[in-house]
């Protein structure tokens, strides 16, 4: 008898002990919050370019005429205040900016071109250069800052995104120099994309053409806006000349352009909507309008433009 | 042969505290010659007792000690010529031939000194207690030379010359007596006779034995029993012992008398370590008295040499052939094992029908076994087999709550030795017992990364088999083992707890089933083998002082591992020795090694409010891995459901839950059975209260925030309801089983019909839901339950490991990209190790075993982390001031390595599969150390360190401040030539010294007092359950002992 009481109090107090367990009110781990801050990354120095190069280099014909170089030649780099370092053939300003202009009197790559310096930054994109018969593209890359960096980079054409990359890795203080044409050859209309790592690479892209044996003009190209959904073109059509836009959509896009002048939006005659293929650089000629001054071109996403 | 008359003067010396004395008085007058003259000593106002017819006695008042009394005697009366002294005890009564023949002797025997009879049982005059003494050549080791209690088949008849022989009732020529200056008082009665027998020879005399003279000797003294005391074994041996090392160092060449005492220190440890080992703690505490006891009696040993030397005449050839070698002491000791074991034997044999069935049963049992280990082995295979295999190539279980496991046998000596932390920015630490518990694998060959590996990888197995043992002890079916013990290795929150990695449940889990065996040993509750006719053999079971240990030597290891278990094995075994009879001493002292080890934790708890919130979160401290776990309601909890239970793919929700459930549905099934059915009401009793317990014990411990977040890399968690709901499922496990003993061959008839039906429906049903449950777990898709996978030895570039073994000690900092931002890690080793064990910290952070204020951890450093993210210059200086000399990129954090590239004061030194590492040198020749010595003026003299101190280095004699970048606490001691620095207070709450210029030398180490003294107690309590374990002398002795 006694041991059926002994079995059934210590079968009450088991089930006893599950319902007065339920009851314990319990504490919650909180996880610890993260720390945010403000951090000011180290200020990295801007740099140039250096002199234009000419893209077949150096010929002699026997008149000065045809010759591809030429002796007249000014160039001129500032830094202003804190002076300029040299970067390989450009320079580099421990200071907030820089510029080098350039002017050449004749030969293959007559003219004036001119670069702002620039501080070294991780992804950048350049709409610009050719490499069909009688272009060059050459691509500049400088580092600056006093890591080694890896820079990659992608090509957009016409026929959308190239299979050609370049990889370059460069020492703190370095420069290097790729001519397009020899890694992307017969592409019409370009679009790079450069991707560093560390503190960012300086990327300036030199279009030089070539008319027969007449210079068509030498410029440097920088770097552009990131791609966006909305972006603004400056000092694109007018009375003087014809303007072409470059335009390319990574992912792809359908872009309006739409064109302003002083007095607002002017209507032109060219195409207004765009519908973007991935990877494809498109060129729009813009004709030329009386008090046209700009161009925007909303709607999704993405295009730097020239 | 002398025909002159003998005259005896029979002496009896008595203290009254026997009660033979009218016993003995009897036999004197029953004598057949009877002696001359009769003395009775007896203390000052003593009652005498009654005269027996026809004797005359003469009452002397007598002495302390024998000797006193004998002397006292003889003092007052001169002496005659051929005059012999009986010297008598009060519990030696000769028998009525005894003197006649002792004179007989001494008569033909005129060299002899002394003429001793051969003593007998009190109660059985047909077994010889003493027929003469010797002793060993070296150590003086007493030998009886006849066995104790031999049966007197005329054997020893022969037998005449011994080298001693007891002297009670013993006739001793006066003269002699009176030459040799009667008994030596140094030995206070134990081992006089040995000395005076031994001094009688080297003197001219001879000792002569005569077996046919019998006297009955109680041996008062010697057994502890005069006065009634019957503790007073312990005492004798010791003076026994004692005895025996005077006669060594008396009688040993003087040059060998400082080895003999350093050699009675050192017998006196090996007998102590062997009096653990049987269990018998009285003696312990006797045996190493002894060398203390020898020490005191030291002065007189000079006095003891020289009256030999005065007295004797012959050289020591005389007494060599006596003196046995080590052979004959081990022949000795053996002889007497034999005969304990014979007779235990004798008294417990089976008879031979039993013993063909115990031989069927063992049979069974065996292949039961067998069966069951392939079983149980499968299971884990089928579980954690790539574990395994990993484990041979070379590799290392990982896991976000286990860390690193190649943990190496410094990391966890320094860690259980010194009770400093040395994780994050260090602290002291509550307790070392989880490293010390770690010990025994990092020596094995292979290493933790091996043996923790199998605990986690077989653990299925080694539970399974654990358990088969433990239900040995409720039922002796093989059946129900074998279901009980599968049932408790495939419980769902042990898988749970090995796939988490949590090693402390898990060795909980593996251990209980231990502690539950030796605690029904203990008391003698375990079942015998079932032979027929409803019997067991053996049919009373001894409660076995081995087993007591066992379980103590268990508890403390799962509190170590589970500390959350520690209130409910106290209570269990407190409840377990109200019950247990005998025994109950035995049963309660195996919570004293679990108390010990838990001290600390018991002393914060006591300070944290005896009964609150915050002690019971001590009280379940954490003290190996740790995660954060969903908190489960009990009823889920007894089921074996977590919060986490995965599910199964191809199987809707509540067939999911179903599956995952089974085992808990089918064991709290079998426990319900066994309450309703009635039989084996006090264990399915005991077995529902233990699980209330556990389940009390789960629901506490989750609902308790046990680990806080200190800024060291660990996150908050709360405590696991694994090791309760492991002592649950143990409970109820054993109430079926309990229940279920004798089920098949108990019962008659039709319902035996039914009740082997229904038993053998079950049993198959409950192993087919095992195999269903194995067969579910082990399924290849199922997603695993927990996050510990194989992976590669290696966790940081071997660039920074070696920066962290350098003699500098630096510490390495880790970041790594995440999509919430960057996470750090400062590390005092490779990879975070949780297997040392956790310095305690209460919720505000402050450690438990510090002074209170809370302590400086890493997360001082989050901003010079985000500085660095940010690739903003000036915060490595401040990873200077922590010792930190690496910081390492994670691998695949592209972002984080690019930023640290950019920071001038920070140089790579290398890239590779495991991160891409820097150095940090914000200046040139900057030599980054875990202690150093700055000053203003020279140059900084950097130290040698290993996580808690620094060996006495050279300190260049500038002075300055010693930094140590550890944080501040009182324990932290440096000296400076040989005298204690002052501590002063530092900025960044590091540990810092004044050092005083002309200083040359300087060393440092955390030092706990309090903590060391633990750690002593704690090792000394667990060794004393480990030896106390082995089972020697057990059964055999109590069995003839009672």
């Amino acid at each position: 008898m006694i041991r059926r009481v002994v079995v059934a109090a210590a079968a009450v107090a088991a089930i006893g002990a599950v319902v007065v367990s339920a009851r314990l009110g319990g504490e919650e781990p909180m996880p610890a919050a993260p720390f945010s801050g403000e951090v000011t990354p180290a200020a990295q120095p801007v740099a140039c370019p250096g002199p234009v190069e000419i893209p077949v280099g150096e010929i002699e014909g026997g008149d000065p005429a045809l010759g591809s170089g030429s002796d007249d030649r000014t160039y001129a780099g500032e830094g202003g205040a804190a002076g300029t370092e040299p970067l390989g053939a450009g320079f580099l300003v421990r200071g907030d900016a820089g510029a080098s202009v350039e002017r050449i009197g004749a030969g293959d790559v007559a003219g004036l071109a001119a670069a702002s310096c620039v501080a070294p930054t991780r992804d950048q994109w350049l709409v610009g250069g050719s490499t069909t018969l009688g272009s060059s593209a050459r691509l500049v890359l400088s580092n600056p800052s006093d890591a080694t960096t890896e820079a990659t980079v992608t090509y957009y054409g016409p026929l959308g995104k190239l299979e050609e990359r370049t990889v370059a890795t460069l020492a703190a203080g370095a420069q290097r120099e790729i001519l397009l044409e020899g890694v992307v050859p017969e592409v019409s209309a370009l679009a790079m994309r450069i991707v560093a790592t560390g503190a960012g690479v300086v990327a300036h892209l030199q279009d030089s053409r070539l008319d027969g044996f007449q210079a068509a003009g030498t410029d440097w190209v920088g770097r552009g806006a990131v791609p966006s959904t909305s972006l603004v073109v400056a000092g694109v059509g007018g009375a003087e000349a014809e303007s072409t836009l470059r335009i390319m959509a990574p992912e792809g896009a359908t872009a309006s352009l739409t064109l302003t002048g002083e007095d607002g939006i002017v209507e032109w005659g060219g195409v207004t909507a765009l519908s973007l293929e991935p990877g494809v650089v498109t060129e729009v000629e813009i004709p030329q309008v009386e008090g046209a001054r700009s161009r925007s071109a909303p709607i999704p996403p993405w295009s730097p433009r020239r | 042969m002398s025909l002159a008359r003998l005259l005896v003067r029979a002496i009896v010396v008595s203290d009254t505290r026997s009660e033979r004395l009218p016993d003995v008085l009897a036999a004197v007058a029953a004598q057949t010659q009877r002696p001359d003259l009769l003395h009775v000593v007896l203390p000052a106002d003593a009652e005498r007792p009654r005269t027996p017819e026809g004797l005359e006695i003469d009452w002397v008042v007598g002495g302390r000690t024998y000797a006193e009394g004998v002397d006292a005697v003889l003092a007052a009366h001169p002496s005659h010529p051929h005059e012999y002294v009986w010297l008598l005890h009060d519990d030696s009564a000769p028998l009525p031939d005894a003197l006649a023949r002792l004179a007989a002797t001494a008569k033909k025997r005129t060299a002899a000194a002394v003429v001793a009879p051969a003593q007998v049982r009190w109660d059985d005059v047909s077994r010889l207690v003493g027929l003469g003494v010797t002793t060993t050549v070296i150590g003086a080791r007493r030998i009886d030379l006849v066995d104790e209690d031999d049966i007197n088949q005329g054997q020893y008849d022969e037998r005449d010359d011994v080298l001693a022989a007891s002297l009670a009732a013993a006739l001793v020529r006066r003269d002699a007596w009176e030459r040799l200056g009667g008994l030596e008082p140094a030995y206070r009665g134990f081992g006089d006779s040995l000395h005076f027998c031994r001094l009688a020879w080297r003197s001219g005399y001879d000792v002569v034995i005569v077996p046919a003279a019998k006297v009955r000797h109680a041996q008062e003294s010697l057994t502890g029993e005069r006065g009634g005391a019957l503790r007073g074994r312990a005492r004798a041996y010791g003076a026994g012992r004692t005895g025996e090392w005077i006669h060594a160092l008396s009688w040993s060449p003087a040059i060998a008398v400082p080895f003999l005492v350093v050699w009675s220190f050192l017998s006196a440890a090996l007998r102590a370590v062997l009096r653990v080992a049987q269990n018998e703690s009285r003696m312990v505490g006797a045996d190493l008295a002894v060398p203390w006891r020898v020490l005191t009696r030291l002065p007189r040993l000079p006095g003891i040499r020289a009256r030999i030397r005065r007295t004797v005449t012959r050289p020591r050839a005389v007494v060599r052939p006596f003196l046995v070698g080590a052979r004959a002491v081990a022949s000795h000791v053996r002889s007497r094992e034999m005969r304990a074991y014979d007779r235990w034997r004798a008294q417990s044999a089976p008879s031979d029908m039993v013993r063909a069935e115990l031989a069927e049963a063992a049979i069974r049992r065996r292949t039961g076994l067998a069966a069951l280990a392939l079983a149980a082995i499968a299971a884990s295979v089928a579980l954690h087999g790539t574990w395994l295999t990993a484990l041979g190539s070379g590799r290392m279980l990982v896991g976000e709550a286990l860390g690193a496991t190649n943990v190496s046998l410094a990391a966890l000596w320094e860690r259980t030795w010194s009770g400093w932390d040395p994780s994050g920015f260090g602290s002291p630490a509550l307790d070392g017992a989880f490293s010390a518990m770690l010990l025994p694998a990092a020596v094995l060959p292979g290493g933790v990364r091996v043996w923790v590996g199998l605990v986690l990888g077989l653990g299925v197995a080694i539970a399974v088999v654990s358990a088969w043992w433990a239900l040995g002890a409720a039922t002796r079916s093989v059946w129900a083992r074998a279901l009980g013990a599968l049932a408790y290795g495939l419980w769902p929150l042990h898988l749970q707890a090995i796939s988490d990695g949590r090693l402390g449940a898990v060795i909980a889990h593996l251990m209980l089933p231990w502690f539950a065996l030796g605690l029904a040993r203990a008391a003698g509750w375990h079942r015998g083998e079932a032979v027929g006719g409803g019997e067991e053999f053996p049919a009373r079971r001894h409660a076995s002082p081995s087993a007591a240990m066992g379980a103590a030597f268990s508890a403390a290891v799962i509190v170590t591992a589970a500390p959350a278990l520690l209130v409910p094995l106290v209570v269990i075994l407190a409840a377990a020795g109200a019950v247990a009879g005998r025994a109950r001493w035995r049963v309660w002292s195996a919570a004293v090694p679990a108390l010990v080890v838990s001290a600390p934790a018991l002393v914060a708890a006591w300070h944290a409010g005896v009964v609150s919130r915050d002690a019971w979160a001590i009280l379940a401290r954490e003290n190996g891995p740790a995660l954060a776990a969903e908190s489960v309601e009990p009823w889920r909890l007894v089921l074996g459901l977590t919060g986490e239970t995965a599910l199964t793919p191809g199987l809707p929700d509540a067939a999911a839950t179903l599956a995952a459930s089974a085992v808990g549905i089918g064991i709290v099934a079998a426990a319900a059975l066994a309450a309703l059915s009635g039989r084996a009401p006090w264990a399915v009793a005991g077995g529902l209260l233990t699980a209330a317990l556990g389940v009390l014990a789960a629901a506490a411990s989750q609902a308790t925030v046990v680990v806080a977040a200190d800024g060291a890399g660990q996150a908050a968690a709360n405590g696991f309801a694994g090791p309760g709901t492991s002592l649950a499922a143990a409970g109820l496990i054993a109430a079926a089983a309990a229940a279920s003993s004798r089920l098949w061959a108990g019962s008659t008839g039709p319902r035996r019909t039914a009740v082997r039906l229904v038993s053998s429906l079950v049993v198959t049903a409950f192993a087919a839901t095992l195999v269903c449950v194995v067969v579910v777990e082990a399924w290849p898709t199922r997603p695993e339950r927990g996050d510990v996978h194989p992976s590669d030895a290696t966790v940081l570039p071997l660039v920074a490991e070696l920066e962290q073994e350098l003699a500098t000690r630096q510490r390495a900092l880790v970041l790594t990209d995440t999509e919430a931002g960057v996470d750090y890690a400062v590390l005092e080793r490779a990879g975070t190790v949780t297997l040392t064990g956790r310095a305690q910290r209460d919720a505000e952070g402050a450690a438990l075993a510090g002074s209170g204020t809370p302590a400086v951890t890493p997360e001082t450093l989050a901003p010079v982390v985000a500085t660095m993210a940010g690739a903003g210059t000036g915060a490595e200086e401040r990873l200077v001031t922590w010792g930190i000399g690496v910081v390492v990129a994670a691998p695949e954090s592209p972002m984080i390595a690019g930023a640290l590239a950019q920071i001038p004061g920070l140089h790579l030194i290398g890239a590779s599969e495991y991160g891409t590492t820097f150095r940090v040198e914000p200046e040139e020749d900057t030599v980054v150390a875990r202690a150093w010595i700055e000053s203003s003026g020279a140059e900084t003299v950097t130290l040698e360190s290993d996580s808690r101190s620094g060996p006495t280095r050279d300190a260049g004699g500038a002075g300055g401040t010693l930094v140590i970048a550890a944080a501040a606490d009182p324990g932290w001691r440096a000296t400076g030539d040989g005298r204690a620095l002052a501590a002063v207070e530092d900025a960044e709450g590091r540990v810092a010294f004044d050092v005083p210029a002309g200083v040359d030398t300087v060393t440092y180490a955390y030092v706990d007092e309090g903590y060391r003294f633990w750690w002593w107690a704690s090792a000394v309590a667990v060794a004393w359950a480990m030896i106390g374990m082995v089972p020697l002398h057990d059964r055999r002795y109590v069995a003839v002992r009672r």
